[in-house]
């Protein structure tokens, strides 16, 4: 397995007008990505996820530390036509990513400008529009689109990419319940059918359980990084920093206050459906 | 407080790309209700809601608000209803434009023609509102998170105290704690002001845990409008629109199906804990 992202020992603020002290956004962070993982970042409001993704292709550069990507110095110009063709980020507001002025120029951008063929273009925008359900909505200026139908087409101009490295940030905020587990359901399968490495930033936990690998940021620091399992046993610490449990696992919690012994990590709807029946006696001996 | 009659919205009228964007909406939202909004994605959710405060005009139909109708010839009441009706955007980019956050929350109350005193007063309260912090006050909302985007566009409608609150996904992006508690001030403020709310939300979490009923829109009609219970007992019909129920609502639906005695309204965690400690103290054992 070879690291697809390593940063060291990074620091960052954002340029401040004159005469005012920055403040710094990201102390000291040192992490590795692994090619293959499939990453959640979790933290809260104004934490630096964005910012730390932003660092991943290049985006912004380090004040102090490094980014390297694919063995790579992020920081270095040079690099960044051949970090942008490994690593595609969907932003976190669609219109700050969507240029084209229909929806399926759009989806071909950043294709045209690797210089892709324009048979295996038109090919790859077809199957990408067809993923997110926008085939109907092709001619269509993006612009006149709904949230959701926005958000959509960014992610469809990222898989359309093939990039080695997927980054998106919330990309399902403004989806729909169906939208959200198809788009989770294709992350799932890029990543496991074709490696393709994953970094999902969310506000939602039942999509971070989906990770191999969840990491919580706070104040621009990294405070975790373990398995979904293990990160969402700390409930009284992820609620200190502003974070939350799958609804389930808040279920259990609830249920241990009532000192009913249950465990706390359960993720999702059939792990509680078992731990409620063997609470009633049922399932197990079933 | 809110009522439609045939409401229909169609977006570039006379071209190839025509699209109903709504149609034939009938609605009547009482005064003081806290309606959740849910619909699959391009549904109509957010080209309804932007009829309420007259940012669109019908293509047909007629809008009243507190029994006045919106399109009269009388102009006054749009005006007014700007005021009255306040609309959070769905994303918040779309209503920031001031050069410093302070600025910008400040600038429905000062159209109002309120007094320096009242703006500030009004100000500062927004900012709690949403738990923004005084150190943000100063820089321009664009160099901000977009949590933190977020929480100044609500502050900015806030700032209105408005009669008719209407939000368009405001808790996406927010995060989870944020959600809770911004939630929680508005089900508070519907409380103590007798507003009406209308909340556009994709998470049945957070609609079953805020309103008191829910509208479904589905391709540009209105499918439903009744209380929770009624509305997420039809799971089967949601699913196919593209929507779902809570998850704890799913565990106790399984529960139910594997014979247990659970009831299928358990829309919040404290009613789950609720139904399971009931369970536990008449046995659990007496199913099938
Ligand atoms: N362009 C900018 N100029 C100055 N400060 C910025 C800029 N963008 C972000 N910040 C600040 O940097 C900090 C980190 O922001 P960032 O966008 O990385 O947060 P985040 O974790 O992505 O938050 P959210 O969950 O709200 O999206 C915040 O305090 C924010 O106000
Ligand atoms: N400005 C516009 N011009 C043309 N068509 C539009 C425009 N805005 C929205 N539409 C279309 O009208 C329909 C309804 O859109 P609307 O934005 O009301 O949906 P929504 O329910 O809010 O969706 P979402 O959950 O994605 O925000 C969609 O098919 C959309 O493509
Ligand atoms: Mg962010
Ligand atoms: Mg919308």
């Amino acid at each position: 397995m070879s690291t697809i992202i390593e940063v060291s020992n990074l620091s960052f603020s954002y340029p401040t007008e004159e005469g005012k002290a920055a403040h710094r956004v990201l102390h000291d962070i040192d992490l590795k990505i692994e090619e293959g993982e499939f990453v959640a970042i979790l933290g809260h409001n104004g934490c630096g996820k964005s910012t730390l993704a932003k660092h991943f292709n290049g985006i912004l550069k380090a004040d102090r530390g490094s980014v390297h990507v694919l063995g790579m110095d992020a920081g270095d110009e040079e690099n960044l036509l051949e970090i942008r063709r490994n690593v595609g980020m969907v932003f976190q507001n669609p219109d700050n990513q969507i240029i084209a002025t229909v929806v399926d120029e759009d989806v071909a951008f950043a294709l045209e400008n690797l210089g892709i063929p324009h048979d295996e273009m038109a090919r790859r925008v077809d199957e990408a529009l067809e993923l997110v359900g926008l085939s109907e909505y092709r001619q269509r200026a993006p612009h006149m689109l709904s949230g959701g139908q926005k958000q959509r087409v960014a992610i469809a101009g990222i898989l359309a990419m093939r990039p080695k490295c997927i980054i998106l940030d919330e990309p399902t905020a403004m989806l729909d319940p169906k939208g959200r587990k198809e788009v989770m359901k294709t992350i799932l399968r890029l990543n496991r059918e074709e490696h393709i490495t994953v970094v999902l930033i969310t506000h939602y936990m039942d999509e971070a359980v989906q990770a191999d690998r969840v990491i919580v940021m706070a104040e621009g620091e990294m405070i975790l990084d373990d398995t979904p399992r293990e990160v969402f046993q700390n409930v009284g610490l992820l609620h200190s920093l502003s974070l939350d449990v799958p609804q389930t696992a808040e279920l259990m919690f609830a249920l241990r206050q009532e000192d009913i012994k249950v465990p706390i990590s359960v993720l999702n709807v059939d792990e509680c459906v078992a731990e409620i029946e063997k609470l009633l006696g049922g399932g197990e001996n079933d | 407080m809110i009522k439609t009659e045939h409401l229909s919205h169609f977006y570039s009228v006379g071209t190839p790309f025509e699209t109903v964007a709504i149609e034939d909406i009938n609605l009547h939202i009482k005064k003081g209700e806290y309606v959740g909004v849910i619909g699959h994605t391009g549904s109509g959710k957010s080209t309804l809601i932007a009829h309420f405060n007259a940012i669109l005009k019908p293509t047909s139909g007629k809008i009243f608000i507190d029994g006045k109708d919106l399109w009269s010839e009388d102009k006054k009441q749009r005006i007014q209803t700007r005021f009255d009706v306040g609309l959070v955007f769905q994303y918040p980019e779309h209503q920031l434009f001031e050069e410093t956050v302070y600025k910008d929350i400040a600038f429905g109350p000062k159209n109002m023609g309120l007094s320096e005193e009242e703006i500030h007063r009004r100000v500062e309260k927004a900012m709690r509102f949403v738990g923004l912090s005084e150190s943000v006050l100063e820089k321009s909302p664009f160099d901000l998170s977009g949590g933190q985007k977020r929480r100044v566009a609500i502050a900015g409608v806030m700032a209105l105290e408005p009669k008719v609150l209407i939000l368009d996904e405001p808790a996406a992006g927010l995060d989870p704690m944020g959600r809770d508690e911004i939630l929680g001030r508005i089900r508070e403020y519907h409380q103590e002001t007798g507003s009406t709310v209308l909340l556009v939300s994709h998470s049945m979490e957070d609609v079953s845990k805020n309103a008191d009923s829910i509208l479904v829109m589905n391709r540009g009609r209105c499918q439903m409008h009744a209380s929770v219970p009624e509305v997420f007992e039809r799971a089967d019909e949601l699913e196919k629109m593209g929507l779902d129920v809570p998850r704890i609502t799913r565990v106790f639906f399984a529960l139910q199906d594997k014979g247990y005695p659970v009831s299928r309204n358990v829309f919040t965690v404290e009613q789950g804990k609720a139904e399971i400690t009931r369970l536990l103290k008449e046995g659990g054992k007496n199913h099938a």
